[in-house]
């Protein structure tokens, strides 16, 4: 997994590529930094798959963000991570764009 | 069914019979022949005889008819020629002449004869007989002759001394017969011809029977009235005709071989009688000495050609037995070859469900040079080869035990480095190897984890690979020249990978040499074959190569032996340390056999949980091709744990009530196909299909 991180005033944008699962979402978690972030945006257009580890760092930046008065984004999944948010029900939840 | 052997006896027998018969029936002819030639021999002699006997006995008569007249005190002085025709009368003669001492006839039967001096006789024999009964013989009986007086018939004269002067009596020979048969009666009787054959004397007028020497017929002269005649004998005027020559007739009931003549001087008809049956004796004797002579060369013939047949029948049997003997070595040699090589699928059943391995051997004699091995080289290595010695049978066989043997021991203990192995190999065969043989191999090493095929192609046909594409594509690069050919030369490691359900397919040239009665079987129908094989079954496979072949050459004979070895690799197996680095090395392994995410993050949900809660301090992932699905078998030996149990997430609940755990497990189920779990011994073990990729 590789993690790119570009700050724009106080939007977050997190470019990842590869997979988020087990090993890497620690990895990712420790990769930014949300304080005095407002809008907070996951670009996973160059995600091979996410995992259930990684639909668990996409709920726990959600639930910071709601928190914070903030928003969080996830941009370009591929149909197979969507689909992988949909079946756990998170596409309704999660901001998707 | 009759040999040929006994047959032979058969003939020589019949043979040998015929033989004798032929034999027998040759020398009897030949034999008949001679008897008869004996037998017409004994006609000459014994009428010889016959003739002089008559004259004898017609001499010795009168001489005693004159000794009684010369008894009875006659004289010459003073008889008269009445005198001399009484005497005639009285004895039954003919002519009665007296002779004075001066040699002139002084009394006469006949009055013409008066006065004759007998001197003057013109036979010179007459005349010194009869004068020298006046100067010192005292008898003289002269040969029958035609006298002047006769009127041609035969006249017999003989003669005695008188004191004063001679008697002369003469007798014609009819006379003779007719009224002295006595006298002849016994000649017949007494005298016989070659101890069984006798004569017949007749009157030639009448062809009445004055003396019949036949043994048998007891007959007297005067006993039988009428005397028989010759007719009632057997013998008819017809064959009498015939006189001087044989001619056959039964006579008093005997067949016999008979000549009759006349006897002019006696008037007497003679018949000399042969019995065919001293014919028959003495040809019984001769017949018999040719038969056994013939027959002795004919056994001996006929042993020596049987010793002939036997001697050659024993050879025969030799020859058999050698044969059988040779027979029993090929069988027990075939089985000594076929039981060498592996025959027991799956060869190595704890890989069962990860490679799938099948051979078959069809040797074109009892034994080949064609073989193949199998080796498990380490936990997560096979290696296997198939080879093809040059030539066939027995020899080929032996070098092929020796390749086995070389290569097994090379490549058992070869691990890594497979092209060292097979360059000591070919060292190792090509030492002393002074009938030239080589052996063409291919060599193959599988790495059973990832299905990387490493290999070696000594001069050998390029196998080919069933690709899940259903593409068969052929391994073509070589690595070195035929084993055992040539020593010291360094061969090349080639390498492929092998994707669960594919299959490697190899084969000796008898596959594709094999012979219909115009073409050869050939690589294309071989791929043809291959590609239509509608399974991933090793065994399948080969089953269908080997009916596609054997249809092929249909009633050709098999001219070479035909190998072949499939490899099936289904999928590979690995274990890993139950830590995050051992997840994301598994992980890293699947992508091997697997690119779909679902696969991905089923291992990284599944292994997540075991590394997370088993406590089991490793774990093995299968990923394996199986009846058209794939799937994916995770165990551990950690405590017993169903991770289908736990409750599913209520994935429509409101996002602040929901779980954090409990998603993985719902992820796995929701994106294969199936989960099922078991316990087997002290292990866990799950068992994951993964539905077919979109779109098939």
């Amino acid at each position: 997994m590789n993690v790119q991180t570009a700050k724009d005033d106080n939007q977050l944008t997190v470019t990842i590529t590869g997979a988020i699962d087990t090993v890497t979402a620690p990895q990712l978690t420790a990769a930014f930094d949300t304080n005095g972030v407002k809008a907070l945006v996951f670009d996973i257009t160059g995600v091979e798959y996410v995992s259930s580890a990684g639909i668990r760092v996409f709920l726990t930046m959600h639930k910071t963000m709601i928190a914070a008065g903030g928003t969080f984004t996830i941009v370009g999944a591929a149909p197979a991570v969507a689909n992988v948010i949909r079946i756990t029900g998170f596409s309704t939840i999660f901001n998707m764009a | 069914m009759m040999n040929a052997y006994r047959k032979c006896r058969i003939a020589i027998w019949i043979g040998a019979t015929l033989a004798s018969a032929v034999a027998y029936f040759a020398s009897d002819a030949v034999e008949s022949r001679l008897a008869c030639n004996r037998l017409e021999s004994e006609f000459g002699p014994a009428m010889r005889n016959m003739r002089e006997e008559i004259l004898v006995t017609a001499d010795s008569t009168l001489y005693y008819i004159a000794n009684r007249i010369a008894a009875s005190g006659a004289r010459v002085t003073g008889t008269t020629s009445k005198t001399a025709r009484l005497i005639a009368r009285r004895f039954g003669l003919d002519e009665v002449n007296f002779i004075g001492t001066n040699g002139a006839i002084v009394a006469s039967t006949h009055r013409n004869k008066l006065g004759y001096d007998i001197g003057t006789d013109p036979d010179p024999a007459k005349a010194a007989g009869f004068l020298c009964l006046l100067t010192n013989a005292l008898w003289y009986t002269q040969p029958p002759r035609v006298s002047v007086a006769t009127d041609g018939a035969y006249r017999k004269f003989c003669g005695v001394r008188l004191p004063d002067g001679a008697l002369q009596l003469g007798i014609d020979f009819r006379r003779l017969n007719h009224d002295m048969r006595q006298h002849f009666a016994d000649i017949a009787v007494e005298w016989d011809v070659a101890g069984d054959g006798w004569y017949v004397l007749a009157d030639p007028a009448t062809g009445t029977v004055i003396s019949d020497g036949n043994p048998k017929s007891g007959f007297t002269p005067g006993t039988l009235t009428p005397a028989p005649s010759l007719a009632d004998l057997g013998i008819t005027d017809e064959m009498l005709s015939a006189t001087g020559r044989t001619f056959r007739a039964t006579v008093s009931g005997v067949p016999a071989r008979c000549r009759s003549f006349l006897m002019p001087e006696s008037d007497l008809r003679v018949v000399i009688v042969l019995p065919e049956s001293i014919m028959t004796r003495t040809r019984k004797a001769s017949v018999i000495t040719t038969m056994f002579l013939l027959m002795a060369v004919i056994f001996i013939a006929a042993a020596v050609g049987l010793r002939l047949v036997t001697l050659r029948e024993r050879a025969e049997e030799m020859r058999l037995a050698e044969e059988k003997r040779l027979a029993a070595d090929l069988a027990l040699a075939h089985s000594i070859q076929t039981t060498s090589l592996p025959n027991t699928f799956p060869p190595f059943p704890h890989l069962a469900d990860r490679l799938d391995i099948f051979a078959r051997m069809t040797p074109a004699r009892e034994v080949g040079g064609d073989f193949y091995d199998l080796y498990l080289i380490a936990p997560h290595r096979i290696a296997f080869v198939i080879a093809d010695v040059s030539g066939k049978g027995v020899p080929a066989a032996m070098f092929m035990m020796r390749a086995k043997t070389a290569l097994n021991d090379a490549l058992v203990s070869a691990d890594e480095d497979l092209a060292a192995a097979i360059t000591s190999v070919n060292d190792r065969l090509a030492e002393g190897n002074e009938a030239n043989m080589f052996v063409t191999a291919w060599v193959g090493a599988l790495d059973i984890e990832t299905g990387v095929l490493q290999y070696v192609n000594c001069g050998h046909n390029p196998p080919y690979v069933r690709r899940k594409s259903g593409k068969v594509e052929s391994l073509d690069a070589i690595s070195g020249p035929t084993l055992a050919a040539f020593g010291g030369i360094p061969y090349s490691v080639h390498e492929t990978r092998l994707a669960p359900g594919e299959t490697l397919y190899l084969y000796t040239d008898g596959v594709i040499e094999a012979r219909s009665q115009s073409d050869m079987f050939g690589e294309e129908r071989l791929v043809k074959t291959l590609a239509a094989a509608d399974t991933t079954s090793s065994e399948a496979i080969c089953r269908a190569v080997m009916r596609d072949v054997t249809a092929f050459a249909a009633d050709t004979p098999q001219a070479d032996d035909i190998t072949m070895l499939a490899v099936g690799f289904n999928g590979g197996k690995r274990d890993f340390p139950a830590t995050l680095e051992g997840l994301a090395a598994a992980t890293e392994y699947l992508r091997l056999f697997c690119g779909d995410p679902s696969a991905a993050i089923i291992i990284d949900e599944v292994a997540s949980n075991i590394v997370r809660c088993s406590g089991s301090p490793t774990f093995d992932v299968t990923y394996r091709v199986a009846s058209g699905h794939a799937e994916i078998v995770f165990t551990d030996a950690g405590k017993p744990f169903n991770p289908l149990e736990v409750p599913a997430p209520d994935v429509n609940a409101p996002e602040s009530e929901r779980p954090i755990g409990g998603l993985g497990i719902f992820l796995v189920r929701q994106m294969s196909e199936s989960v099922t779990y078991r316990r087997e011994g002290d292990r866990n073990v799950l068992t994951v299909v993964l539905s077919p990729p979109a779109g098939s």
